[in-house]
């Protein structure tokens, strides 16, 4: 694609991540973002994070924006929705995923990055994906004509 | 009850972006339609293109034809005042 979504190998890198520590180890469940995931074996929770991420790669290297390319976005849209609504609900409830309690500020503070990278990494499909840009219909147009003019162009003079 | 509030929210929000795009796409398309997009003129000036070449086509068929005709008369002139000078001479 034209654009550089930092935003979606931020969350590929991330899922990555927190899909090597689940097949290391049950710990990383505590993770406020990770423990609304609790009840779902760990092999099956890293293999989704791991789809979704090669899944998010595969769509950012396309060189247009299609169909195909949004549905690739969307298991990693959903991942991070459900992480953030656990951030959301870790605030409202004054208690971290695994039970500690802190004060509603320390836990906005601390699960913030969580919440934008959710809001960011939405508006970033949503700009990918909302319409052609004027370069490309520009560029496609201008092939279409090369194209023409060449055919239209009468044969030059002929070899001697 | 709670565990299925993720599940609603982590279906609901990629699902609305889907159709969201999806409505946006079809509106953008729809006002398109009454304006033309660069492509559209791109497809037209092609069109057109293609019907002046035709014309051009035909245009030189018909001047060729016209000078063979042209040809043709003169060499049926060169013929047949060869003929009267030969009259003449007899």
């Amino acid at each position: 694609m034209q654009t550089h979504p930092w935003i979606v190998w931020y969350a590929v890198l991330l899922h990555t991540l927190w899909a090597c520590l689940l097949l290391m180890s049950q710990q990383p469940y505590g993770a406020t973002a990770l423990h609304v995931y609790g009840p779902l074996p760990r092999p099956l929770m890293a293999g989704t994070l791991l789809i979704a991420s090669v899944l998010a790669a595969w769509a950012v290297t396309r060189r247009q924006p299609s169909w195909q390319t949004l549905a690739a976005l969307l298991p990693q849209q959903a991942i991070l929705t459900v992480s953030a609504y656990a951030a959301a609900a870790a605030v409202l409830a004054a208690h971290y995923g695994d039970g500690v309690i802190r004060p509603r500020p320390f836990i906005l503070a601390d699960q913030a990055p969580v919440i934008l990278v959710f809001a960011l990494h939405t508006a970033a499909v949503v700009e990918m994906h909302a319409r052609q840009t004027t370069a490309d219909v520009l560029q496609a147009t201008l092939t279409a004509m090369d194209t023409e003019a060449d055919r239209l162009r009468p044969p030059g003079p002929s070899s001697r | 009850m709670n565990a299925l509030y993720p599940i609603f929210i982590g279906a609901g929000v990629p699902a609305l972006t889907f159709t969201g795009l999806w409505f946006w796409r079809l509106r953008y398309r729809r006002r398109a339609g009454g304006q033309l997009t660069e492509t559209d003129i791109a497809a037209k000036i092609a069109a057109r293109q293609e019907e002046l070449r035709q014309e051009r086509e035909a245009r030189d068929e018909r001047l060729a034809g016209l000078i063979a005709r042209l040809l043709q008369s003169a060499v049926d002139a060169r013929s047949l005042q060869d003929a009267v000078e030969r009259a003449i001479r007899r």
